[in-house]
Parts: C-alpha cells; structure tokens; sequence
C-alpha cells in the first residue's frame, strides 16, 4: 500500500498502480483521450498531464502511465495544467476541426478558438483502435502507416485486412467517434477499412447480433458446437 | 505502370531471415536485405514476412512506410536525386527540379512509367559549392542548369 496525496486528499493506492487509476477510484477526474483500462498505457494524447511533486522536485507527467510513489504530491487542476490542457485541445482541434467530440471537448475546457492552421483529418492517432484490436481481441487488423504529418490509421496497402472479423471493438473505444459501423441489408459494413460481413441471425429470436466472420473465429478458439454459437446473448 | 516479375519469394524471405538467425526483432535489416534483392519492397514480400516472422502483417507495414529508405513502388533504372538544401536552393535548384518533374512527368518520390527514373530530393549532399546538385545513381553533377536538364535525362536514356 503506497499513501499519496492527489488534490489536498490523501488517497491509498496499491503498489505499482497509476496516478490516473488511483485518483478515479478517489474519485478525481482527470481527462483522457487515448487511455482504456483494458488496454496499455500509450501516452499519446497527453491530455491526462497532472503535476507530481516527489521531494523537493515538480514535473509535469501523463497520469494513465506514472506509477504511484509514498508521499507523492498530485496536482490535477493547477494554473499551468489548465493551461497545458488547453493547448492540447487546441492542437487536437487544429489536426481535426470537424470533430464534435473533439469540440464538446473544447467547449468544457475554455478553448474558444485555434490559432493553429487547421487541418482535415477526422483521426486524432492516439492509437486506441490500433492497440485495442492487437491487445485485446488479438487480430492486429488494423495498425499505423507513415510517420509525421503523414501517419495514419488504416489496413495494410488500404485494402481490406483479412484478419478483420468487423467486430467493431475499434469503432467502441474510439474516443473521438470516427470509425462508422453500418448494418445493411444483413450486412455489417465498415468503409474505413473496406471491409463488409454477412451477418448472422439469432436461431431463436431472428436478431442479428454478429458477423459471419465473428462467428468463424469463435468457433476456431472456443471449439463450441455452432448450434449454441448461433444464439444471440439473450437467448443463449 | 509496367508489370513487374516477382519470384522465389518465399525461399528469398527464408534465406534472409535465416541471416538474423530467424529473429523478428530484426525486421529492419531483414526488410533492408529484401528491399536490396527487390529494388522495392513488394506486397507479396511483406506478406511473406509477415507470414514467416508470424509478425502481424500491420506491424510489417507499419516498419516499412515508417522509414524513408524503404520504398512499397517499384524504382527506375536510374535514381535521380536534386538537392534542395539551403545552399543549392539559393542557387536555384527549385528550378532544376521543375525541369526534372516537367520532363518525366512525375513528382519526387515517383518512378517513370518505363521504370528508367525515380526523382527524389535530398536535403545537402556536402558540397554546396557545387550547387545546385543532381545525383544520378551515386555520380555527382555540379552546377546544374535548367537548359542541362534535359540532354542529362537524354544521357542516361540512351545507356
């Protein structure tokens, strides 16, 4: 057990735990963009800033990945980490301006407007998706290509991936909203990576609830009958 | 764009993965030794990789558009670099290059449809006094005039 103080509180977490994880189960919101509590830390969106004081030293350090220390001093809504948030935001913002997360975001944080040229991304890259589809539903379907201005998310060669079971745990997590599902016609459709699947209805109530290739897969690792597969998880 | 022949790519991935001992960790010089079999690195060799390394094909993709020096189109004959540095620049490189792009028809980072030129930029190659600089596979030309471009194209054309 490690005793800490974040914001004036004292709070006691467990050894090897993060700032950010020990101050959401105090209660204290710090925002985050690209972290997940199933997936690993990234540090990409630096929105999660907050400021540790360990002896005689104050540093400015992302929350989702810094470990917990005895006697640790955290500061989450200072002057100077407003203002680091602020300009965050307002960087995201320049990249993407057509995003309304992005901009309900702005509007909670003070950001009135982006001095930045903008650009016409709708992707922040915080590596969300990426690292959700490679850690937790194990395909690595999608992943980064380029560097600098030029990185992006997408599907090797932009072609359809084949492992991709268009089980839309990317679109889920994504925190700015911006990889489209579509179901039509007993199809789920995902354009962003150019990838279509029939989709399977419940045996019993009709729903459809998965995609073939979902269904494919989950017959390989579970090794169940695909009778008991085929039922929805109301039914089942 | 002009078909290119790719074969034995399963026995060249192998052979070159068996240089770095069969470890993924070492994708770069794996894909630096493919690239210099290939000229390029083609799909059906990252694919390969991918399969071999049991490396998410992903991940492959990512290394390769990461790094400059690798390259997924094919490559000319002949590599033809303008420097855009400060000094060459000052001496009217820009121009230079304007000339190469207008006569092959591409822009730097492209290959000619005949697969004789890749144009590219370089960032000062050393020897500013000689600017503006082209490098035409590895020799230096210096004192590139706009006029010179075009007997240069011709040149290495009718090697």
């Amino acid at each position: 057990m490690v005793k800490l103080i974040i914001d004036g509180k004292e709070v006691i977490a467990e050894e090897g735990q993060t700032v950010l994880q020990a101050a959401q189960e105090a209660g204290i919101y710090i925002p985050t963009l690209c972290y997940h509590h199933e997936v690993k830390p990234y540090t990409a969106c630096r929105l999660c800033m907050v400021e540790v004081t360990k002896g005689k030293r104050t540093r400015f350090v992302t929350a989702c990945d810094y470990p917990v220390a005895e006697g640790m001093v955290v500061r989450t809504n200072t002057d100077k980490i407003q203002r680091c948030r602020k300009l965050i935001i307002e960087l995201l913002l320049a990249q993407c301006p057509g995003l309304p997360r992005l901009q309900e975001l702005a509007e909670r944080f003070g950001v009135e407007k982006v001095r930045f040229s903008k650009g016409e991304s709708d992707c922040i890259l915080c590596g969300l998706c990426v690292r959700t589809c490679q850690e937790v539903v194990g395909l690595s379907a999608i992943g980064f290509e380029g560097r600098g201005f030029t990185r992006r998310v997408c599907t090797p060669f932009d072609e359809a991936s084949d492992p991709c079971i268009l089980c839309g745990a990317c679109a889920y997590v994504c925190p700015v909203d911006a990889i489209p599902v579509e179901e039509v016609d007993g199809y789920r459709v995902m354009e962003r990576w150019h990838k279509r699947s029939k989709l399977v209805a419940c045996s019993k109530c009709g729903r459809y609830f998965m995609t073939e290739d979902e269904l494919r897969l989950l017959k390989e690792k579970t090794g169940l009958p695909e009778e008991s597969l085929r039922l929805c998880m109301d039914c089942r | 764009m002009a078909q290119v022949v790719i074969e034995g790519v399963e026995e060249n991935v192998r052979e070159v993965m068996a240089r770095y001992g069969n470890n993924p960790a070492r994708m770069i010089e794996i894909l630096q030794d493919l690239q210099d079999l290939y000229g390029y690195l083609p799909k059906e060799v990252l694919e390969e990789v991918s399969r071999q390394t049991e490396v998410p094909l992903t991940r492959v993709y990512h290394v390769a558009t990461f790094f400059k020096a690798f390259t997924l189109k094919p490559r000319g004959k002949y590599t033809i670099q303008v420097c855009t540095g400060t000094a060459c620049h000052v001496k009217g490189s820009y121009r230079v290059l304007e000339r190469f792009e207008d006569l092959l028809g591409v822009r730097p980072g492209d290959t000619t449809d005949d697969l004789m030129f890749t144009l590219e930029t370089v960032n000062c190659v050393g020897c500013c006094a000689l600017g503006p600089v082209v490098i035409i596979n590895g020799k230096y030309h210096g004192h590139v005039a706009p006029v010179q471009v075009e007997s240069l194209i011709k040149e290495y054309r009718e090697r």
